[in-house]
């Protein structure tokens, strides 16, 4: 827990999160500050994060997680290597490595109640719910709402007020 | 009259009632006081619960806001939250500590920015802790069930000072109220239940003072002040009933005493001319029954003398219990007096083998009864003799200033000093009277005499170191009578 997004240090640095380690924790802690529709759950009450494309997070976020439920519910944590491969997910990381086909994954996600996370840039003003980005040193996201709401998503008004930026 | 008498009556008045409007005005009080201050500790009490809830309540919007805010480190949303409690004024200082206790946001009320933050942290377990002039609160914000971070509220305890400022001065304002209300309906309802008393302790005061047995006093119809009425009636119909039985014993004593005195000395004197016609006639006729028949009738002849003595002391008695004791005063020489005395009782200072030794620069004149003189001498040289031990009698006349001084001085058994002021009352003797007879009247007597002739007699003695009697007298008892009344009053019993 002492990881939770806290500022991450360079990877040459010698103590502190390295990046991802971050990233994995905040993907995490959305998972209490979103609501999904009733019928997300319908087929089992676990929460699933996909992790889609590449993973980058080098097995951190199974560390980090596995075990632990948010909301009452446990988490479960897939690796997809294409959104072709997608069954069922509340939310989903798309990878860098799947930055040439987001549009594509997008649109495959369109409509689903799906959290869309990435750290591809532009990740949110493309369509995409949260994109994690870097300030100074700290990991940031955007959200876009538009996008949270066609996936029948609620956001929390807290997870808005801590975002960077949230676009209508 | 006992000590703390009439004397202290009017000392004893505003005490009863000073008493009475103590005890109900400090009871009122003090009953108050404990009222108020179980009122103002309840409140306090009940008021630091409140406060403790209210920034509780506080602490706890804020941590349910600011979850987010710690979860993903956003110190500006997190600060943005915590200003929120501006609205609170009392509310000084909020940090927001991560479980590593690094301060990931605050806040600080204006006017105390520069103010030191709290002494210490709290122990883990406590929530809240009153400090000096502080209420330090710790309110945990978690996530999943897991503390996340700390949030410490401290709030100033002016709210709380002020209250209990606010309640001190109610206390106090109410206190003074109840007080002079008690104190001015005590002083007006004490009366009932002092003048009652009060009258009884005044018609005490009229009754031992006048001697008035007949006095009555209005008792209250019920209640102990009434029953102390009625008894105290009881007790003077009591007083007034024995007190007539007495008089009336008293009276039929002394009517008795003048009769029996009177009808005793009758035979008395025909009886002493017989026999001292026999004594002549003895004395003339010669024979062998001469010296038998003298010495009987001399011891026949003094025992009537000793009879007519106590006779005359029983009639003298009757004469001053009623008042008739009238003196003749002429002038007259005390040395004389009392040298014709000691060469009559010559006879009985040789029975009891006393010598008399007489001191005298010469003739002391005065104006007195000298029959009654006469009687005082006598008596104070019989009881020298009576009670000498066969010791030398020392008899000392001397003149001092307006005053004759007759000191009779033996050096017999003495008398106990408890026994000297008793000696000279009425029936009263210092011994027993299986060694020594006598009524117990003669110095009474006495005391009489030299009273009325404006004197004074006074004994100084040791028991086994004899006894000396002081007789006093005014030359001229007409001249100096203020004087000799003074006298009188200081040295009555």
């Amino acid at each position: 827990m002492a990881l939770y997004g806290l500022p991450f240090r360079p990877a040459a640095a010698d103590n502190g999160p390295t990046e991802y380690q971050v990233k994995a924790a905040f993907l995490y802690n959305f998972g209490k500050f979103v609501e999904w529709p009733a019928d997300a759950f319908s087929s089992a009450p676990d929460l699933i994060i996909t992790v889609v494309g590449d993973d980058p997070f080098d097995g951190t976020l199974e560390r980090l997680v596995g075990g632990k439920s948010v909301q009452g519910r446990p988490i479960v944590i897939r690796h997809v290597r294409s959104v072709a491969e997608l069954v069922a997910t509340h939310i989903a990381f798309v990878s860098r490595s799947e930055a040439p086909h987001l549009t594509e994954v997008l649109k495959t996600l369109t409509g689903h109640p799906v959290l869309t996370v990435s750290d591809i840039p532009e990740f949110a003003s493309r369509g995409g719910a949260i994109e994690l980005g870097l300030e100074q040193n700290r990991v940031r996201f955007t959200i876009n709402l538009k996008a949270a709401e066609q996936a029948r998503l609620t956001i929390s008004s807290q997870l808005l007020k801590v975002a960077r930026s949230v676009r209508q | 009259m006992t000590p703390g008498g009439p004397n202290d009556g009017p000392a004893m008045r505003p005490l009863l009632r000073k008493q009475l409007l103590w005890l109900s005005v400090v009871t009122s009080s003090t009953a108050l006081l404990l009222a108020c201050a179980a009122f103002v500790a309840y409140e306090v009490v009940t008021f630091r619960e409140a406060m403790v809830r209210r920034l509780a309540t506080d602490g706890e919007v804020v941590a349910a806001n600011s979850t987010a805010a710690v979860l993903f480190r956003d110190a500006k949303s997190a600060t943005e939250t915590l200003s929120a409690l501006r609205a609170e004024r009392a509310i000084m200082r909020v940090e927001l500590r991560l479980p590593d206790g690094s301060l990931l946001a605050q806040y600080l009320r204006k006017d105390v920015a520069d103010a030191p933050p709290p002494s210490a942290e709290l122990p883990a377990g406590v929530e809240h802790r009153f400090e000096r002039d502080r209420l330090v609160l710790v309110q945990p914000i978690t996530s999943e069930g897991t503390v996340i971070a700390r949030l410490v509220l401290q709030s100033d305890l002016h709210e709380r000072d002020a209250r209990i400022r606010r309640y001190l001065l109610i206390t106090a304002l109410i206190l003074m109220a109840a007080f002079i209300t008690g104190f001015v309906l005590s002083r007006r309802l004490q009366h009932r239940i002092s003048e009652p008393i009060l009258n009884l302790v005044r018609a005490a005061r009229t009754v031992s003072s006048q001697k008035d047995f007949a006095l009555r006093v209005n008792a209250a119809p019920d209640g102990e002040v009434g029953l102390l009425g009625k008894t105290f009636n009881e007790m003077l119909d009591t007083i007034e009933h024995q007190d007539a039985e007495l008089r009336r014993a008293v009276a039929a004593r002394d009517d008795f005493l003048s009769i029996a005195s009177h009808e005793l000395r009758t035979p008395l004197t025909p009886l002493q001319l017989q026999v001292q016609k026999l004594q002549m006639v003895v004395r003339r006729a010669d024979g062998d029954l001469a010296p038998r028949v003298t010495s009987g009738l001399e011891v026949m002849d003094r025992q009537v003398v000793r009879l007519i003595t106590l006779v005359n002391r029983l009639l003298d008695i009757s004469r001053i219990t009623s008042d008739r004791l009238d003196l003749e005063r002429e002038p007259m020489d005390l040395t004389g007096l009392v040298r014709e005395v000691i060469k009559r009782s010559q006879q009985e200072l040789q029975r009891a083998g006393c010598e008399v030794q007489l001191h005298a620069d010469g003739p002391v004149m005065g104006v007195w009864d000298k029959t009654r003189l006469d009687q005082v001498f006598t008596n104070l040289l019989s009881n020298a003799s009576k009670y000498g031990a066969g010791k030398p009698i020392r008899v000392v006349i001397s003149q001092e200033g307006g005053h004759a001084v007759l000191c009779i001085q033996d050096q017999g058994i003495g008398i106990a000093p408890d026994d000297q002021a008793r000696i000279f009352q009425r029936f009263e003797r210092a011994v027993s009277t299986n060694n020594y007879g006598g009524f117990g009247l003669g110095l009474w007597i006495v005391r009489q005499i030299v009273e009325a002739s404006g004197g004074r007699i006074t004994v100084d003695s040791q028991p086994g170191k004899g006894a000396t009697f002081r007789v006093q007298l005014p030359l001229d008892p007409a001249a100096s009578s203020t004087r000799a009344s003074t006298t009188f009053q200081e040295h009555s019993p």
